[in-house]
């Protein structure tokens, strides 16, 4: 038996579609649904996320109240860091005059003493003194106990450029004795004057350094 | 006007895709976006956590030591003072005096000078004694808890016994009359603070 299909073209192409439609539709809706899906998801794991990055804030803002808090700490103690530093700078290269001066006076020969001493940061160590005079070779006196002050200065770690500016027989009065006693002294000396300059301690020494040879006093000096 | 089913069928289709479309537009395009906003947010929530909690060990280190930082400041306090505080001063010099057996003669202070970061006190003094006892004062004068820079002394024999006197002592035949200039140091509480302003100057004549 053959079957006839008597329907118009148009009317058989409008079924046509009318069944596609049904997949349209079943299509549409699967991918509205899918994008609910993805959307709610992702809702979701946005919630999650808003929660821990609120509770991070939280924790970051109670930590800095606590910081905070310590705060006054920390500027007290970076006070005390720039204040030590102006200190330091303000007394770096002090010169220990006490100990220079001791130092001097332990070098000092015994035949030799002192009229005057200046001890200067500017301007060094400044010596004026008397050493008995006499016709003796021996090397306890005169010029050579002047050679011997000065070597001994010399050597001293905080001098150098020990210098002798003059040294010339002279006749000397003693200071004046206690009362009883005898009349003041008097000998005939060698008055000398001597210079050195002073090493100065720690950084500031390097613009200072030191020379080999000593060189002569400036005129004057 | 009539549309043929097979473009009404596109036209459907064309629809049903934009409505798709739409709906991920409107919806999930905005929550994926805020999604990886809160993605970096987080990463930079965690490097302040990181940060504020560093910043709170090293505060709370601080704090521990806070005894310390005092002790230091006290130290300072009295090594470079934020005054001239002079009473303090000559109370030391005066002490040191006392106990190295020299006497004190004057005590001159001349007027602050300011440095910048700190003020410069200079101060004059003259003392009587024996070379030893001279030396002795030098020395102590160098470990006073009060910062002072020895500048220049000079220091000559004298036998005027007349400018010294010493209660229930012998007097030494002769003795060093010795010139000091010292330098005291003081840093202003303010960083502004000038001699002009914050450091009491002497009177003029």
């Amino acid at each position: 038996m053959v079957r006839v299909n008597l329907l118009p073209r148009e009317v058989i192409e409008r079924r046509k579609y009318e069944q596609l439609y049904r997949y349209v539709f079943i299509g549409a809706v699967g991918m509205v649904l899918i994008v609910l899906f993805a959307y709610a998801g992702i809702f979701l794991l946005g919630q999650q996320k808003s929660d821990k990055l609120q509770t991070l804030q939280e924790e970051t803002k109670q930590y800095q109240s606590q910081a905070d808090a310590f705060s006054i700490f920390e500027s007290k103690e970076q006070e005390l860091l720039d204040r030590e530093q102006v200190a330091q700078t303000a007394l770096a290269g002090r010169i220990d005059m006490g100990m220079l001066a001791e130092e001097v006076s332990l070098v000092l020969p015994d035949e030799v003493w002192l009229g005057s001493v200046s001890i200067s940061e500017k301007d060094g160590l400044s010596l004026s003194g008397n050493t008995p005079r006499s016709t003796s070779e021996s090397v306890d006196v005169a010029y050579k106990s002047i050679a011997k002050l000065l070597v001994r200065l010399n050597e001293l770690p905080t001098l150098f450029d020990v210098w002798l500016v003059t040294a010339t027989n002279a006749d000397w009065v003693g200071w004046s004795v206690p009362e009883g006693d005898a009349v003041p002294l008097a000998a005939k000396v060698v008055g000398f004057q001597a210079t050195g300059k002073i090493e100065i301690p720690a950084a500031s020494a390097a613009s200072t350094g030191t020379i080999a040879v000593p060189a002569p006093p400036a005129a004057g000096n | 006007m009539k549309i043929a089913p097979r473009e009404q069928f596109i036209l459907t289709v064309v629809a049903a895709v934009l409505v798709v479309v739409v709906l991920i537009a409107v919806l999930v395009y905005p929550s994926y976006t805020k999604l990886t906003s809160l993605d970096s947010d987080i990463s930079q929530a965690q490097i302040d956590v990181s940060t504020a909690k560093s910043l709170l060990a090293q505060r709370q280190g601080i704090k521990d030591r806070s005894a310390q930082t005092d002790a230091k400041w006290l130290t300072l306090a009295n090594q470079v003072p934020d005054n001239p505080d002079l009473p303090a001063l000559i109370i030391e010099l005066q002490d040191a005096a006392f106990d190295s057996g020299v006497q004190l003669v004057a005590v001159t202070p001349a007027v602050p000078t300011n440095l910048g970061t700190y003020v410069s006190v200079p101060i004059s003094i003259e003392i009587l004694g024996t070379w030893a006892d001279t030396v002795d004062y030098l020395q102590r004068i160098s470990k006073l808890s009060r910062g002072l820079r020895t500048i220049q002394v000079s220091a000559n024999v004298t036998d005027n016994t007349s400018q010294i006197s010493r209660e229930n002592a012998p007097l030494p035949a002769y003795f060093e009359d010795t010139k000091l200039d010292l330098e005291a140091y003081m840093i202003p509480a303010s960083t502004g603070a000038t001699p002009a302003a914050g450091v009491p100057a002497p009177a003029g004549p």
